[in-house]
């Protein structure tokens, strides 16, 4: 394909050999020397004038709709990833340790109590709850919810709840009748009922 | 009789709702017994609410109540009058895991300005993994006497109890951790078990 400056080359080149006329030996010369003399047009890098030249693509409808499902599924993987950074309800494959209470997230606003996030290992149990000093030891108070994790077995339990400042003791309740302490916090003396419960101290910045 | 019993419920409907009438009244009695000397009352109800949770007998829970309360009097005149209502928990909870009242006196001496509930939580912690009561004592003292901060503390009871997790007896594991952080800060005395 000729292009525009090529196409304006060939024209001074035709200019220049009639003015110099025709047969002439010193013509080849003098034409010669009046290219040099010009300066070059200035042109586009190849890469640049492949970017801005239209072109035809010719695409089948279901590759289409196949690029269309990477590009909304590779979307769909970010957010996920944004998401378990922040905090949120699913877990990497391997993780599932027990996040200590002592240990939790504490969010806060002002006024509020900081809200704590307490997580559980609890293999094969079909519902476990967060009874502490801080909900009266009620089971129902605070049923805490299985997470989903990449290896998909679902062993692990959380829940967030405001806990006011100070020291708390609190366990977890498996299948309503099994009691255990978090294993990542500090453990209470003996509780007066036969029973370990775990410590939890909610401070000015946040949980220790 | 049974008036005053269920009057005496009256004062907590928490109690009412959990317990039957005559252990909430007997509950009831300690809670205004403690509220009467300036001592906490929700550790107690929360200790009553607990027991009837884990479906204990009322004489039982009745003697846990009054058995924290007595531990929240004690706990309060060993740290002093001053003391915040979680230092006063956390001491009583050391005090029923059988620290002497002699270790928390010590204690608020070594720290006079710093809340002494974390290094209370670390020292109960360490008895409930059956490290000798003098040896967890002293290695608490000595912490706090080397002037640690309480993240130091919790991380000192994460090293000791992985240690113990690992094999080593509860009374070796916390006597190497404390001589480590008493090496850290070679200002600080030798530290030695105590009986």
């Amino acid at each position: 394909m000729i292009d525009r400056d090529d196409h304006e080359l060939g024209e001074r080149v035709a200019r220049a050999y009639r003015e110099s006329g025709p047969g002439d030996p010193e013509a080849k010369l003098r034409l010669l020397g009046r290219l040099r003399a010009e300066a070059a047009p200035r042109r586009r890098p190849a890469i640049l004038n492949w970017l801005l030249e239209p072109m035809q693509v010719q695409v089948r409808p279901a590759a289409a709709l196949a690029v269309a499902a990477i590009v909304v599924g590779l979307g769909v993987i970010a957010a996920i990833g944004l998401r378990e950074r922040s905090g949120a309800r699913h877990l990497s494959p391997g993780e599932g340790r027990p996040i200590a209470a002592s240990q939790g997230e504490a969010e806060e606003s002002a006024g509020s109590p900081p809200v704590i996030r307490f997580v559980v290992v609890a293999p094969q149990a079909s519902r476990v709850s967060l009874v502490g000093d801080f909900n009266g030891w009620d089971p129902e108070a605070a049923p805490m919810h299985r997470l989903v994790s990449g290896g998909g077995t679902g062993d692990t339990w959380a829940i967030a709840v405001p806990v006011p400042r100070g020291r708390h003791v609190y366990a977890f309740v498996v299948d309503g009748k099994e009691w255990k302490a978090d294993p990542h916090a500090p453990l209470a003396p003996e509780d007066g009922f036969g029973v370990r419960n775990s410590v939890i101290v909610v401070g000015s910045a946040g949980s220790t | 009789m049974m008036v005053a019993a269920f009057a005496a419920a009256a004062t907590d409907p928490r109690l009412a709702g959990r317990l039957d009438p005559e252990t909430a009244a007997a509950v009831a009695r300690v809670v205004d017994e403690a509220r009467t000397a300036g001592l906490p009352t929700e550790p107690l109800v929360a200790k009553a609410l607990e027991g009837a949770t884990k479906h204990a007998k009322g004489d039982r829970i009745v003697a846990a109540v009054r058995h924290y309360a007595t531990a929240l009097g004690g706990s309060r005149a060993a740290l002093g009058e001053g003391s915040s209502e979680s230092e006063i928990v956390a001491g009583a909870s050391a005090l029923l895991a059988g620290i002497p009242g002699d270790t928390l006196v010590q204690l608020r001496a070594a720290r006079p300005r710093q809340s002494l509930t974390i290094p209370l939580v670390v020292l109960a912690d360490l008895v409930a993994r059956k490290v000798p009561a003098g040896t967890a004592s002293a290695a608490v003292l000595g912490a706090s006497r080397a002037g640690i901060r309480d993240a130091d503390f919790l991380r000192l009871r994460e090293r000791i109890e992985h240690d113990i997790r690992a094999g080593a007896s509860p009374d070796a594991a916390t006597l190497g951790r404390a001589r480590a952080l008493a090496g850290e800060r070679s200002t600080s005395p030798p530290l030695r078990a105590t009986p």
